[in-house]
C-alpha cells in the first residue's frame, strides 16, 4: 500500500519542484553590463540604476529560496524581479542609443554653429578696434571653446563637446549684442543732425559742380563716392585706431568728423602710403570744438587739435590702424586718383542715416 | 557489521558537512568592500579595469547562485571567482589612482607649457618694432594675450575641479594660440628688418 504513494510522491516531487531561474540571473547580469559598457551609465542612468536594483533582488529572491526545501522553493517573485530587470535593461540600451545619437547630432549642430559664428565674428573683427579689450577677450575663449570641444567630439564625449561649444556659442552671440547694441547707440546719436547737413552739404557742392563728393561712413567703414549726387561707387576702409571715437587732439590715432575739402594731391613718391589726399583738417568747426574741450578741461591744456588728415593708401587691412586717417587699397586710390581734385568735398560721419545696409 | 555502522556514520557526517555548507560571507564581504572603495575613482579613471571587476564579480555571483541550489554545496570555486574580483577590484583602485595621477600631470604640464608660451609672446611683443603700421597689430596682439589669459584661468579652474582632460585640452589650444602669435611678431619684425635693409 505504501509502495505506491511513495512512487506517486516520487513522481510529483520533481514537478512540484521549480528549477531556479539561474541562466536568466546570468543572462540579465550580462545584459545590464552591457548596457553600462553601451554607455548606460551616462545616457540612461536612471533606467539602468532600476535593472540592477531589479537584479539585485531577483538574486536576493534565489538566495531566499535556495535555504528552503526544495519542493516548497517558489521562484515567481524572482522572475517577477527579472522581468523587470529585463524591461529596464532594454529601456536603458534603447534610451542610450536614442539618447547618444541625440547628442551626438546636438554636439556636431553645436559645434557647426560655433563655427560658422566664429568665422562671421572674423567680420565682425573687422569693426573691433583694440580699445575693446572685452570683445577680444570673449572671442578668443570662444576659439579656444571650439578646439576643445572638436577634441572632445573625437574622444566620443558628446555631451561633454556640447557643453563646451554652447559656451563657446554663447561668448559669440555676446559680442554680436554688445557690438550691435553699441552701433544702435548711433541710430539716435546728438550729432546725426550734423552728420546729414554735412553729407548734404557735399553733395550739393557735387552736383553744382558736375564732379565728385565722397562721404566716409565711420561705422559702416565705407566710403561712398557720388559724382552730381549719384553713388559711383562704395569702398571698405580702414579707420584710426580710435575705430568710432570722434578726434579731439593730436596723438588720439581717432578719424575726425566734419564736412572738408581735399587740399592737396600726393602721387607715389610723394608719400609713404602711395597715394594721399590731404584734407583741410582742422577746420573753423574742429577748431572752436577742440578749443571749447580745452576750456572744459577735458584735453590737456598743452595739447594741440593735430594735422595731417589723409585718404591714403596702403589700406585694406580689415582693421583700424591708422592715426586718423582713412586708409584704402592702392588700386582703390589709383581708381580714386583719377576722379579726385583739389577742393572736392569729403564728409566723414560717425553713421549715415540714409543709408539701411547693415554693417555686417 | 561494527565497522560497517562507523562508515555509514562517517560517511552521513561528511555528507551531511557538504550538503550544509554555508556561502562564504566573508570572502563576499571582502569582494564586495573592495569593488565599493574602488568604484568613485575606477568607474572614472580605469574603465577597462572597473569592467574587468564588475564582470569577475558577477562570475562569482553566479557561482555562488549556483551553489545555493545544489543539495551539496560546494563554494570552492566562488571562492576563487571572489578572490579574483577582490583583486580586479584593488586593481582598478591602483589603476584609477596611477591614471588620475597621469591625467593631472598631464594637464599640469599643459598649463605650465601655456603660461610659458603666453609669457614667450608677451616678451616678444614688448621687443617689437612699433610705428603706426604695426601699432594697431601691437595692440591686438596684446588684447589676445590678455584673452589666452583669461582663458588660462578657466583651465586652472577646470584643473581645481578635477577636469583634467577639459584644462589639457584648453591649456594646449591656448599654447597654441600663443606660439601663433609670437611667429607672427617675429615675421612682422623680420619684415619690417628687411624693409629697413
Amino acid at each position: 500500500m505504501l509502495l505506491p504513494l511513495l512512487c506517486i510522491a516520487l513522481f510529483l516531487l520533481p514537478i512540484a519542484c521549480q528549477t531556479a531561474p539561474l541562466a536568466d540571473l546570468a543572462r540579465a547580469d550580462a545584459d545590464t553590463e552591457r548596457a553600462r559598457r553601451e554607455g548606460g551609465d551616462k545616457y540612461a542612468p536612471e533606467e539602468l540604476a532600476q535593472a540592477q536594483e531589479a537584479l539585485q533582488s531577483a538574486r536576493r529572491s534565489v538566495t531566499l529560496q535556495s535555504v528552503r526545501p526544495e519542493f516548497r522553493r517558489d521562484y515567481h517573485e524572482a522572475n517577477s524581479f527579472l522581468q523587470r530587470a529585463r524591461f529596464y535593461t532594454v529601456q536603458a540600451r534603447r534610451l542610450t542609443q536614442i539618447r547618444r545619437e541625440a547628442a551626438l547630432h546636438d554636439a556636431q549642430d553645436e559645434i557647426a554653429k560655433l563655427r560658422d559664428s566664429l568665422s562671421r565674428s572674423q567680420e565682425i573683427k573687422r569693426f573691433l578696434t583694440p580699445r575693446d579689450p572685452s570683445i577680444h577677450r570673449l572671442l578668443i575663449g570662444a576659439g579656444v571653446d571650439l578646439e576643445v570641444a572638436e577634441k572632445k567630439m573625437k574622444e566620443q564625449d558628446y555631451p561633454g563637446a556640447l557643453e563646451v561649444a554652447r559656451t563657446g556659442t554663447g561668448r559669440v552671440r555676446e559680442v554680436e549684442q554688445q557690438l550691435l547694441s553699441s552701433m544702435v547707440k548711433f541710430t539716435s546719436h546728438p550729432d546725426i543732425p550734423s552728420w546729414s547737413q554735412w553729407i548734404d552739404d557735399a553733395l550739393r557742392q557735387s552736383r553744382s559742380r558736375g564732379e565728385v563728393a565722397f562721404v566716409v561712413d565711420k561705422l559702416r567703414r565705407r566710403m561712398t563716392v557720388y559724382r552730381s549726387g549719384k553713388v559711383v561707387k562704395i569702398y571698405s576702409v580702414d579707420l584710426g585706431l580710435g575705430g568710432m571715437e570722434r578726434k579731439m587732439r593730436s596723438g588720439d590715432d581717432a578719424t575726425p568728423e566734419g564736412l572738408y575739402k581735399i587740399q592737396e594731391i600726393r602721387g607715389p613718391g610723394q608719400t609713404r602710403y602711395y597715394r594721399a589726399f590731404l584734407l583741410d583738417y582742422p577746420n573753423a568747426q574742429d577748431r572752436r570744438r577742440f578749443e571749447e574741450a580745452r576750456h572744459n578741461g577735458l584735453i590737456p591744456q598743452g595739447a594741440s587739435p593735430g594735422s595731417l588728415i589723409e585718404i591714403h593708401g596702403e589700406g585694406g587691412r580689415d582693421k583700424d590702424w591708422t592715426k586718423g586717417c582713412v586708409a584704402l587699397t592702392n588700386r582703390e586710390m589709383d581708381d580714386l586718383a583719377v576722379l579726385a581734385r583739389v577742393g572736392t568735398p569729403v564728409a566723414i560721419v560717425g553713421y549715415n542715416p540714409k543709408d539701411d545696409r547693415v554693417p555686417w | 557489521m561494527k565497522r560497517f555502522w562507523l562508515g555509514l556514520a562517517v560517511l552521513a557526517l561528511v555528507l551531511a558537512t557538504i550538503a550544509c555548507a554555508k556561502p562564504p560571507q566573508g570572502d563576499i564581504d571582502a569582494a564586495k568592500a573592495a569593488m565599493d572603495d574602488a568604484q568613485p575613482t575606477a568607474e572614472k579613471w580605469a574603465s577597462t579595469e572597473w569592467q574587468a571587476a564588475q564582470s569577475s564579480m558577477s562570475s562569482a555571483q553566479a557561482e555562488i547562485d549556483a551553489q545555493n541550489q545544489k543539495w551539496f554545496k560546494n563554494y570552492d570555486k566562488a571562492k576563487e571567482l571572489l578572490a579574483q574580483a577582490k583583486t580586479n577590484a584593488e586593481a582598478a583602485k591602483a589603476a584609477a589612482t596611477t591614471n588620475k595621477e597621469t591625467a593631472k600631470n598631464e594637464a599640469t604640464t599643459a598649463i605650465a607649457d601655456a603660461t610659458a608660451a603666453i609669457e614667450a609672446a608677451k616678451t616678444a611683443l614688448a621687443g617689437a618694432p612699433k610705428g603706426k603700421d604695426t601699432k594697431a597689430d601691437l595692440a591686438l596682439f596684446q588684447q589676445d594675450l590678455d584673452g589666452l589669459g583669461t582663458t588660462l584661468t578657466e583651465a586652472q579652474t577646470a584643473m581645481q575641479s578635477e577636469d583634467y582632460n577639459t584644462a589639457k585640452d584648453k591649456a594646449n589650444s591656448i599654447k597654441e594660440k600663443a606660439a601663433s602669435i609670437t611667429d607672427q611678431i617675429a615675421q612682422a619684425a623680420a619684415k619690417k628688418a628687411g624693409v629697413k635693409k
